[in-house]
């Protein structure tokens, strides 16, 4: 009876917690937020060697504002503790949601619109067109996805998607899971702009050639750059960071013909933030030249500003003539169960 | 004089009751919050059955193999740990805490850079036998993510056994000695019986462990396989679809709690013949015990040496693997100086020393109390209800957790960090206090409490000293999981503050893998060092 009396309390207390955490909403606000910038962002932007500390130092120095980032893990984190908090707003900025997130993000209502004074003059409007044309998002950077190749492996390097089937390839190529990356997700977006409602027939057919589908970019690019297998989807800008770091031209991003998506990454104001005019200040000076300069021996991606002139390592193994490819990013949402499901069996 | 000293422990006392109290809301809370969404919406949840059972079912295959196979190395590691006298004994033992604190993404690393398909060993072969193609291509496959995991987590199982088996009562075997049992009769009859529930003890949390696995799991396992945990994260962070994440948290959670039940179920038919009574004897050399045939002593030699020669292959040269990919680097054995000096590490640093010793004594605070509480209320060891308790935080995932505390904490600081790591990680100091606690003799505790002033004195004078050592060891162990912990810190999303194992992913997805692998090396040497001050005493 004792046991019965100790499982019905503890099952009870479990409970009553969920349902008071279901009623309650708390809310708070505070004054001293006003000469504060909170921004949401992921773990590389406001590292040490990415380009947020830099960039907060100017910006804290230009204006009254101080910078307070907050390190969320990547970008579907952001906006889920956005999400997790539309009814009482902790953030002014949301920076790093894409243009996979977009859709999502303006669903949720949990952006406001803002559209920089100088936007039209700096911002191309693909990159305005990628993240939906309502300035929900600002665009800072880009970057195509492309297959990285290891110019000393013996396999040649292959010229188009179809190739990679091929049984030269076998156990060749690592790609990311495209449930918990990013660039897993845009490789996944790749093929279903490429092959259309086909990708599942292609996914069945390239199932032999993967090594390994990592959790996430790290490990996958980790186990490329340890020699485990001669190709990995990452970003066309990638070699760019061998040739500065290391003075290497041994990876190369290979352009394809049929063309390659592209990741775009935005800022926007959080709905109901409580420092509307930093987050305005913050995102004007996001697209400045002085901001844009530092994104890319930083966060290693192009930086919006179309009049920004890229360092010479992007010259020497970054193509800038890939054809960009677009998609709709709710049939790549439902291929990913589908595809999930033809590598399962 | 006395009546200060008495306020002082009475102080105490409530403080402790107060300390353990919070803990037990941190973990209810964010636990009750990841349930929460169940209780929104109107919209229902398409669930494929077939699916959730062949998710279920190999995330269990996994996890069961994984455990087996860190049992298969643990057990014997232990008995020569806690039997024999060898050279690295003492560093052996302070690689246990060593799964707990390096990242998981650096360990996959090492075990690439040791078995991978231009790992050291299939380089070396390929040399040698000019062969084209790597022979081993093991490593990605549910072999490979077995053998990964149990090798991983082996020195967790030894660690547990050895300090068992060295408190093991020699009274029985003794007695099968004079009666002319031999020794591998002696083993099989009575030492086995013996250690069963360390075994189990041990095995639990291992099997939790790799039941949670998210990183290795998908790195070298199956293209396409999916753990439970996957199916959480893909829901929660990716396709934001909460209450499907709560339905998959809920089962998760009640399938551990499930397996924890049946070792609470078994637990109790050995838990009685084990009231480790701290006989202690000397550890002979390995082969030199005494009672041994020649025959035997053979035996111990051959099963030391391959037993040795497999640490060394799949645990120690993974280990090797991430000093080598931190050295083998542009910069050299360099990066680790560039480390030390950066902003950044001595941030992280400061920012682990910050959370990890306080979130360990929280852990040690509240284990003494519960532990106290269950050895005054159920000496016997016959509730299961309040013997499985302790255990209910193992039984829920860090990502299940940090799914809640996202729910429940909208900004996140320091001490909520430090509360949510020690309503995690309390469990594991509970299980090191309560078995040196039950090593205290009735009549001990009796008569000190007869002969105390107050109640709180026994506590002080009696039942504090006798614990001293498991306090101090297992201190180290949650220090060195706050330390490894990398879900929380993210979770909480505390601004301005890092952690080591937060930084060493944060140089890996900036391209520094070396750096990565350096920061990876040094919280393993500051892991061993702390454990190394632990183990002092024994």
């Amino acid at each position: 009876m004792k046991k019965i009396n100790y499982i019905f309390l503890t099952l009870l207390s479990i409970y009553s917690s969920a349902a008071y955490i279901s009623c309650s909403g708390k809310k708070s606000v505070s004054a001293e937020r006003e000469k504060e910038v909170v921004i949401y962002t992921y773990d590389s932007f406001m590292g040490e060697w990415g380009p947020g500390m830099q960039i907060a130092k100017d910006f804290e120095a230009a204006t009254r504002f101080k910078v307070t980032y907050v390190n969320c893990g990547d970008g579907a984190q952001i906006l889920s503790k956005a999400l997790l908090e539309k009814t009482s707003p902790q953030s002014d900025i949301l920076l790093g949601l894409d243009n996979n997130l977009i859709d999502k993000a303006r669903s949720e209502k949990i952006l406001t619109e803002y559209k920089p004074e100088n936007a039209d003059s700096v911002i191309p409007e693909g990159l305005h067109e990628a993240l939906g044309k309502d300035w929900l998002l600002t665009p800072y950077d880009y970057s195509q996805f492309a297959l990285i190749y290891d110019t000393q492996s013996d396999v040649p390097a292959p010229e188009k998607l179809e190739d990679l089937t091929k049984s030269v390839y076998a156990k060749k190529i690592i790609l990311m899971d495209p449930r918990t990356s990013t660039p897993g997700l845009g490789f996944l977006a790749w093929t279903v702009a490429v092959f259309g409602d086909g990708y599942a027939d292609y996914w069945k057919a390239l199932k032999p050639s993967i090594l390994t589908m990592s959790p996430g970019w790290s490990a996958g690019y980790g186990l490329f750059t340890a020699g485990e297998a001669p190709l990995v989807i990452s970003y066309m800008t990638s070699p760019a960071y061998h040739v500065y770091a290391d003075k290497t031209t041994r990876y190369k991003a290979l352009v394809f013909a049929e063309g390659h998506v592209q990741q775009v990454e935005g800022a926007g104001i959080t709905k109901g933030a409580l420092n509307g005019k930093g987050a305005r200040a913050f995102i004007d000076y996001l697209i400045s030249d002085a901001a844009q300069n530092v994104i890319p021996l930083t966060q290693w991606m192009v930086p919006a500003d179309k009049n920004i002139t890229l360092p010479d390592c992007y010259k020497e193994v970054v193509p800038g003539d890939a054809k960009t490819l677009s998609y709709n990013t709710e049939k790549v949402s439902a291929a990913v169960n589908t595809v999930m499901n033809i590598l399962g069996n | 004089m006395t009546n200060r000293i008495h306020a002082a422990e009475y102080s105490a006392v409530v403080c402790a009751g107060i300390v353990s109290v919070c803990i037990g809301v941190a973990f209810i809370f964010p636990l009750a919050a990841s349930f929460q969404p169940l209780f929104n919406g109107k919209n229902g949840i398409a669930f494929n059955y077939s699916n959730l059972f062949r998710i279920t079912a190999y995330t269990f295959k996994i996890a069961l193999g994984s455990t087996l196979t860190a049992a298969a190395a643990g057990i014997p590691a232990a008995f020569f740990t806690a039997n024999r006298s060898f050279p690295g004994r003492r560093f052996l033992l302070s690689l246990s805490a060593v799964p707990l604190c390096i990242p998981p993404l650096i360990i996959a690393l090492g075990f690439v850079g040791t078995f991978g398909m231009n790992g050291a060993l299939n380089t070396i072969l390929m040399r040698i036998l000019h062969l084209k193609n790597p022979p081993f291509t093991f490593l990605y496959s549910s072999a490979g993510v077995i053998i990964a995991q149990g090798f991983y987590n082996f020195p967790l199982v030894m660690a547990v056994v050895s300090t068992s088996w060295e408190n093991l009562p020699v009274d029985e075997r003794d007695a099968a000695r004079m009666l002319g049992a031999d020794e591998r009769h002696i083993f099989f009859t009575v030492t086995i019986h013996q250690l069963s529930p360390a075994v189990a003890a041990a095995c639990i949390p291992v099997f939790l462990y790799c039941f949670f696995s998210f990183m290795i799991v998908l790195l070298f396992g199956t293209i396409g396989g999916t753990t439970l945990e996957v199916e959480i994260y893909q829901a929660a962070r990716t396709t934001l679809d909460f209450k499907t994440a709560s339905v998959y948290a809920l089962i998760e959670t009640s399938f551990a709690l499930a397996v924890i039940s049946a070792y609470s179920k078994i637990k109790p038919a050995y838990a009685a013949e084990s009231p480790a009574s701290a006989h202690r004897y000397n550890r002979t050399k390995i082969g030199d015990a005494l009672y041994e045939s020649r025959s035997m002593k053979t035996a111990e030699y051959v099963s030391g040496i391959l037993l040795g020669t497999v640490i060394v292959l799949f645990f120690l040269s993974p280990l090797a693997g991430i000093l080598a990919g931190s050295i083998t680097g542009k910069e050299g054995a360099y990066v680790f100086i560039k480390i030390i000096h950066s902003a950044g590490f001595r941030n992280a640093l400061l920012g682990t020393l910050e959370t990890a010793p306080f979130s360990a004594l929280l852990c040690i605070i509240t284990a003494f109390v519960y532990a106290w509480i269950l050895r005054v209320r159920d000496p016997l060891g016959q509730n299961t209800l309040l013997q499985t308790l302790p255990m209910l935080p193992m039984a829920v995932s860090s990502v299940v957790m940090g799914y809640g505390m996202t729910l429940l904490v909208h900004h996140g600081t320091v001490p909520a960090l430090i509360a949510a790591q020690a309503a995690l990680a309390w469990p594991l100091a509970f299980r090191q206090i309560y078995a040196s606690m039950c090593a205290i003799p009735q009549d001990t505790l009796d008569t000190a409490e007869l002969l105390s002033d107050t109640p709180p004195d026994t506590l002080f004078r009696i039942v504090l000293p006798s614990c001293r050592e498991s306090i101090i060891s297992s201190f180290s162990f949650c220090f060195a999981v706050s330390m490894g912990d990398t879900t929380l810190p993210l979770v909480l999303s505390v601004p301005r503050f890092d952690t080591l194992a937060l930084y060493t992913y944060r140089l890996a997805s900036s391209y520094k893998f070396a750096a990565s692998c350096a920061c990876g090396t040094l919280l393993c040497i500051l892991c061993i060092l702390l454990f190394s001050l632990g183990k002092k005493h024994d």
